[in-house]
């Protein structure tokens, strides 16, 4: 039986904010705002979290006009399990939820 | 930040961490210009700083400091020195850039996908990162004499000619071997490597054993321990030299389906058990000599008997003489293991095989 995964309080928050609404597509952006985490923290949690199959993430569809194409990420159904399983963990998001694509 | 910065911190980045670079920085255009902007990138190049500095990175960089620094032997007055120092540089660069090889595709590339593989490559990287070091100490204590003694040799310019003539053939010889040693650890441990996981398995460990064994009977360089008979180690010694290759030869070359296959694959067996069979040798006998130089036979440096024996620089000239001899065994080992790898391999009986499709060699 697998030991359970001590996630740290950033982890939590990030989980947290994906959670907010699962079914959305968010920006690494959006998530440190969320967050309030630096882009050298969010994304190695965001990079485990993948590697743990918790979160999936694709590039945004066609090339939009004069910006690159954005990563997009969302939980899995087990980390939405997961996330479900330790709300009171997860730190409250600093910023208001910002930009998100469908 | 530049478009050509991006693209080379990307490309130096893992391929599995490219992505995740790419995804950072592609967020730059939504992040707010100013101290937002700046503090994204900051974040950026320290993830990707993460990924770069890795274990085998860091010891990576390590060993190539220490042995700049521990080679490098500030305030000599050997004429030699300058022309070791390049020697020493190039053997670092060398060895430090190898792994970057193992990106690229072709004989000399990626790493098999066996575990064997990993292993032997892992491990002929660390046995040539110790030779170099036994090197550097080997040239530090034999090369002593001639620095800062009362040496007046009779003809300065002489000397001084031949110092410099040495230490430039001894420093293309070394970085010579240490090339070739480093593309037949890249060869053999590649994508494209004719050598089966059992042949590297088989060949590296009896080269280990047969380098060990020959340690044990020649510790110091002595080729005979007082403890036993003459003829004792004589046969041990014979068992060490030819009849391990020539059995890591015949326990690959059973697995053939053709004679041509039997002597291709104890070829390869002999290869490999030649060449770790000299570095172990090489890497435990030399550092021996060193902490035990007065256990080494001695040499004369002058034969007139009324000029004191047994002085320091003999004792020095004595250790550089003999383990110049073992260095020796780097060239040779690998050229005799292929030759007893070849008869070990003509020896053994090979049944034609119809129903077992195995790798041949």
């Amino acid at each position: 039986m697998p030991l359970p995964h001590r996630d740290s309080a950033q982890t939590a928050s990030v989980l947290a904010a994906l959670a907010n609404e699962p079914a959305q597509w968010c920006h690494g952006y959006d998530l440190a705002r969320q967050t309030g985490l630096k882009s050298g923290s969010l994304y190695p949690i965001l990079i485990r979290l993948a590697e743990r199959g918790l979160v999936t993430a694709r590039w945004e569809e066609g090339q939009p006009a004069g910006r690159p194409r954005r990563h997009l990420y969302r939980l899995t159904d087990a980390g939405a399990a997961v996330a479900a399983d330790r709300p009171a963990r997860a730190a409250p998001a600093r910023h208001g939820l910002a930009e998100r694509t469908a | 930040m530049t478009g050509a910065l991006t693209r080379v911190l990307l490309a130096v980045l893992p391929a599995r961490r490219r992505a995740w670079g790419e995804a950072v920085l592609a967020e730059l255009a939504a992040v707010p210009p100013g101290r937002p902007r700046r503090a994204w990138i900051a974040g950026a190049l320290w993830l990707i700083a993460r990924e770069l500095v890795t274990l085998p990175r860091v010891a990576l960089a390590a060993a190539a400091a220490a042995c700049l620094r521990l080679g490098w032997a500030p305030g000599s007055t050997d004429p030699a020195t300058p022309i070791q120092r390049v020697g020493l540089l190039a053997i670092v660069v060398l060895l430090a850039a190898s792994p970057l090889l193992s990106r690229a595709r072709g004989d000399l590339g990626a790493v098999a996908d066996s575990r064997v593989a990993r292993v032997v490559r892992a491990g002929g990287y660390a046995a040539l990162w110790a030779l170099l070091l036994v090197v550097i100490c080997l040239s530090g204590y034999a090369g002593a004499r001639f620095e800062h003694r009362s040496m007046t040799p009779a003809n300065a310019a002489q000397w001084h000619s031949e110092r410099v003539g040495g230490a430039v053939s001894g420093s293309l010889i070394l970085f010579g071997v240490m090339a070739a040693y480093v593309a037949a650890i890249l060869w053999l441990t590649s994508r494209r490597s004719p050598a089966s996981p059992a042949t590297l398995a088989l060949g590296g460990a009896w080269g280990v054993m047969g380098g060990i064994l020959l340690y044990a009977l020649m510790p110091v360089g002595s080729p005979v321990l007082p403890a036993t008979p003459a003829a004792v180690d004589r046969l041990l010694l014979g068992v060490g030299v030819v009849g391990v290759p020539i059995a890591a030869g015949v326990m690959v070359a059973r697995r053939a389906a053709t004679a041509d296959d039997a002597r291709a694959a104890g070829a390869l067996a002999g290869l490999l058990t030649g060449g770790a069979g000299a570095l172990a040798l090489v890497i435990l006998t030399i550092p021996t000599m060193l902490l035990f130089p007065s256990h080494v036979p001695l040499k004369w440096a002058n034969p007139d008997p009324s000029v004191p024996h047994g002085t320091r620089f003999e004792r020095e000239m004595s250790v550089g003489d003999a383990a110049d001899k073992y260095m020796g065994f780097l060239l040779l080992g690998p050229l005799l293991g292929i030759t007893l790898g070849v008869v070990g391999g003509a020896l053994t009986i090979v049944e034609p095989r119809t129903d077992d499709p195995r790798p041949v060699i």
